[in-house]
């Protein structure tokens, strides 16, 4: 068992992170009531540089290159914002509970994905999750 | 049954970022968590000005800027905080902490929006979180 010092260096981030991802998750829907998704993604990507910068300062500059896993980044970046893109077009009409959770359901994709394409091996476990998810996917749905 | 106009828009979301779990899996093979976060907010940047070409204009609300820049602020804090408690914790639990922000989110939109939620989706919402709290934990555990 960890001692509470050791906890306390970890429960606290994680607990951050939750609330931080909750915020992330409930402000498009107040941001979207005066300006169209388009112009709310381009702010939101300032506030996103606005965080990076002083961990850019904190790492001096040391950041690693490398061709192949920048090239990835750039195409992981681009899906990941059509899909920021297409999550506002969704918060602009539809009610915040149910669209943050079937969107929070997006690592299903990627356990999927990765059984297709890396071919890992899906547990019983995720296999559960995986059916559970797509029973609740429909019932969100109407 | 019809189907709501934001589930097409949502359902695209799922799967461009579960898309993109893969990418990254792939990316952190040579690249750092951290260097992966700032490539990552450096090409979004782009993507996001390139974007506003296809637009009518950029608009500008000072309340609308300030909440809009704070879903990127949040988002990114969100990320190296994970990447923090990933260091110092045990991924299993900092796994299922985070996966739980939907309930944070719920909480807010109850506390400052009227919205409805109808008794079937209050049940998929249920099921949604169980069953992403179970893949969490499968995952880590995996990992």
């Amino acid at each position: 068992m960890q001692s509470q010092p050791e906890t306390k260096k970890w429960i606290i981030p994680a607990i951050g992170t939750m609330f931080a991802w909750g915020f992330w998750a409930f402000i498009p829907k107040l941001a979207l009531q005066s300006m169209q998704p388009i112009s709310v993604i381009f702010y939101e990507a300032v506030g996103s540089i606005l965080v990076i910068t002083p961990v850019i300062i904190y790492l001096r500059g040391k950041i690693r290159f490398e061709k192949r896993g920048v090239g990835l980044t750039f195409l992981s970046a681009t899906i990941y914002a059509a899909a920021a893109l297409a999550f506002l077009y969704a918060m602009k009409t539809g009610p915040v509970a149910v669209i943050v959770t079937l969107t929070a359901m997006y690592p299903f994709v990627t356990v999927v994905t990765a059984r297709l394409i890396l071919k890992e091996r899906m547990n019983r476990h995720q296999l559960i999750a995986v059916a559970l998810a797509l029973v609740s996917i429909y019932l969100m749905s109407g | 049954m019809t189907i709501e106009a934001w589930f097409l828009p949502s359902m695209i979301a799922v799967l461009f970022w579960g898309t993109t779990g893969v990418l990254a899996k792939l990316s952190l093979r040579t690249l750092r968590p951290f260097d992966l976060i700032i490539f990552n907010v450096f090409f979004f940047f782009l993507f996001v000005i390139a974007a506003q070409f296809f637009s009518d204009g950029l608009e500008f609300d000072l309340r609308g800027v300030v909440l809009a820049a704070g879903i990127g602020v949040a988002g990114t804090c969100g990320q190296i905080l994970s990447l923090y408690a990933l260091r110092h914790g045990p991924l299993t639990m900092v796994s299922m902490i985070g996966a739980l922000y939907p309930i944070i989110a719920m909480g807010l939109s109850f506390l400052f929006l009227d919205e409805a939620v109808t008794v079937r989706q209050g049940a998929g919402i249920a099921l949604g979180v169980i069953s992403i709290l179970i893949l969490a934990r499968a995952d880590a555990k995996s990992a």
